[in-house]
């Protein structure tokens, strides 16, 4: 049997960290909702949030990868060009969606876990 | 529509009648074969996030922990019915069983560290330039993330000696969405809560530097996926 | 170790928070698409991502904190 009291746990911290922990208060981004319903106001967003990060996610990979090309020494210098130009053309076509349905890089900035966030 | 807010064995006491959840709706059992659902009766879906529904969720889950460690379930979580609900209960029941095994008997602690504002990322994205100066942009930037991981994950890992044989197992999560903290959980059975306590507390006073905020107990949110999907 | 009260308030809901939306079991893995309270796309969310020159044979293997794949699935954590 669990000895514990069930009230709000207990909370301690480091002596002069207060002020730290109090800015760390930041906007928890919520989970993804595993039903995206709605009123037509909503349900645009909801589902392009959806949308975007699987796209901010499958982009992220893109860029590790072409850096990793890039740092592995089988690209031309043309090729890099060509390969950093439509990522960053890439990147200006996310921030306008992005800007376009009123989300932040917060609002996708989904927890891998041991990967980390996105951000 | 039904409301989850934990997995528990179904043998178990079922909720009290006086126990009251989200938008103050009393809760009850729903059982298949060994284990069963808490649930409230709901007119529609939860739609918005709360203080006072989060806590309201987390306020039946540990309820619930008072007979027996259950699973916690993600807030926000409805069911259109009763069958629908039962059907996925019987398609994750071996690994409910087993989850709930996992955590019976204890309690997960967490430890937040701040992170320090090390070495700084690069500036923002440069307006106008090269591919080549974007992809070398993308480079530094990649780094800095990188050394900001293995920063926190080494960290933890201090967190994670201190305690020991304590930890019955281990949950880490990257840098918070700031990048300015990570958290380390641990499962500890309850009747060492106090010494995991006493170990963190003792690695905090050896180490001013490390600056952490120890919390807990918390019903076993970290440890409480199902294998597969 | 001490602290405010009324700091820490706010600090154990940042910390519940944090637990109850980002952790906790999701007994589906599916994302429910509904309009009107109609279901009518259910999917499954999995992907599996690859390099090329790993598919190719040329790229170094996986493991070691390397990401040359990467299987993410929804109410799951990592590969």
């Amino acid at each position: 049997m669990p000895e514990h009291d069930p009230d709000e746990p207990v909370l301690e911290r480091s002596r002069g960290s207060g002020a730290a922990f109090e800015r760390e208060l930041h906007a928890l981004a919520p989970a993804l909702p595993e039903r995206i319903d709605a009123d037509p106001e909503h349900v645009e967003t909801g589902l392009a949030r959806l949308v975007l990060t699987v796209i901010e996610l499958l982009r992220d990979v893109l860029e590790h990868q072409a850096v990793r090309r890039m740092d592995g020494g089988a690209l031309s210098d043309e090729e890099v060009e060509r390969l950093g130009l439509a990522l960053m053309r890439l990147d200006e076509r996310m921030q306008e969606l992005k800007n376009v349905f009123g989300l932040t890089d917060e609002d996708l900035n989904i927890d891998l876990g041991p990967l980390g966030r996105l951000r | 529509m039904l409301y989850l807010y934990c997995l528990v064995s179904a043998g178990r006491e079922p909720p009290p009648p006086s126990l009251r959840g989200v938008a103050g709706a009393p809760v009850r059992q729903v059982a298949v074969q060994t284990i069963a659902a808490w649930v409230s009766d709901l007119p529609s879906a939860i739609e918005a996030v709360t203080p006072e529904l989060v806590r309201a969720h987390d306020g039946v889950v540990r309820e619930a922990m008072r007979a027996e460690t259950p699973l916690p379930a993600r807030f926000g979580q409805s069911f259109p019915d009763e069958s629908t609900l039962r059907r996925a209960l019987e398609e994750r029941r071996e690994g409910i069983a087993r989850g709930l095994e996992r955590v019976r008997g204890a309690v997960e602690m967490t430890v937040r560290l701040l992170l320090d504002a090390a070495a700084p990322g690069p500036a923002e994205r440069p307006a106008v330039g090269s591919g080549r100066e974007y992809m070398a942009w993308l480079r530094e930037r990649q780094r800095a993330a990188e050394g900001a991981r293995q920063r926190a994950g080494f960290l933890q890992t201090r967190v994670a000696q201190a305690v020991g044989g304590l930890a019955r197992g281990e949950a880490r999560s990257g840098a918070s969405a700031s990048g300015n903290s990570a958290t380390i959980s641990h499962l500890v059975a309850c009747g060492d809560v106090t010494r995991y306590r006493h170990l963190v507390h003792e690695l905090s006073e050896r180490e001013p530097e490390l600056r952490l905020m120890l919390s807990g107990p918390w019903a076993p949110y970290s440890f409480a996926e199902l294998p597969g999907a | 170790m001490s602290g405010d009260l009324e700091h820490d308030e706010r600090l154990v809901l940042s910390e519940l928070l944090n637990h109850v939306l980002d952790k906790g079991v999701v007994l589906t893995g599916d994302v429910t698409i509904a309009i009107g309270g109609i279901d009518l796309v259910r999917a499954g969310l999995s992907l599996y991502l690859s390099s090329v020159e790993a598919l190719e044979g040329r790229g170094p293997r996986v493991g070691g904190g390397e990401t040359d794949a990467l299987s993410v699935l929804p109410g799951e954590r990592g590969s």
